[in-house]
């Protein structure tokens, strides 16, 4: 089965942008994860940015295939890389969702009653610098950005 | 993903290698279910782990419960900056502690 619509557009300079559509499936969004991230570091952004690029993008698609229930129409995918930032675009067509009024977890719980799902919506508002939202012709229209210029360290 | 695993002693040391996403918690559940019922305490080390998410996350929470009903820890060695982030904005740093330094 082919997992993704392999529209790959990868362009450097200033403002490299990379684009793609993909399916909302396990092994879609794990090769676009992987992807992303090649495209980042070859760009030459840092292990924060690139890390939580990748990350929003697998966490909103992920939220897409299991409770949008259309993990069989490709979402469109852009990633541009900007001097002081990384900015993201999902485009899907599934029903109205706005992942900026997804509830919290419950984080200040006892260490037994702590969730152990329900994080990554939280951790994609949480580390985005900026989270915008539209409906548009029957589409949901996400478009986020990572801030760059923490400097890499740790291994 | 790719895993080692150091299980002689009362403790035991996971080393993770690659992206902890969906295909990769795959790789480490068995694992980290098996061990966190079976030992005192479990040691991740994440240096080479190079992308989490918040699946990957789950399976840790729930080692770190099960280890810690049994008094003891679950510890995360020598993630990368993004890694780290990560565990503390979801507010799991007491869970998931972090190390760093510390040779398996």
């Amino acid at each position: 089965m082919q997992a993704t619509r392999a529209k790959v557009a990868a362009m450097t300079g200033p403002q490299a942008r990379f684009e793609k559509n993909t399916l909302a499936t396990p092994e879609a969004i794990s090769e676009l994860t992987e992807e992303v991230m090649a495209f980042l570091h070859a760009q030459g952004v840092e292990v924060r940015a690139t890390h939580h690029t990748a990350l929003v993008l697998n966490e909103v698609l992920t939220n897409l295939g299991t409770h949008g229930g259309c993990a069989d129409r490709p979402a469109r995918i852009a990633v541009i890389v900007e001097p002081d930032r990384v900015t993201g675009e999902i485009v899907d067509n599934g029903p109205p969702f706005d992942p900026r009024h997804a509830p919290d977890p419950i984080l200040d719980a006892a260490v037994d009653d702590r969730p152990v799902g329900g994080l990554g919506l939280y951790l994609v508002r949480k580390l985005s610098s900026s989270l915008e939202y539209a409906r548009r012709n029957d589409e949901n229209c996400l478009t986020f950005a990572i801030s760059r210029g923490t400097p890499d360290q740790g291994a | 993903m790719q895993i080692a695993i150091d299980d002689a002693g009362a403790t035991a040391t996971i080393t993770m290698v690659g992206r902890l996403d969906i295909a990769g918690a795959e790789v480490v559940a068995l694992p980290l279910a098996t061990l966190s019922g079976s030992k005192s305490g479990l040691f991740v080390d994440m240096a080479g782990v190079t992308f989490v998410a918040s699946i990957g996350l789950r399976h840790l929470v729930s080692a770190a419960k099960a280890v810690g009903r049994k008094g003891g820890r679950l510890v995360i060695r020598n993630p990368n900056v993004a890694v780290a982030e990560v565990i503390t904005t979801s507010g799991l740093s007491d869970l998931l502690r972090i190390e760093r330094g510390g040779a398996s």
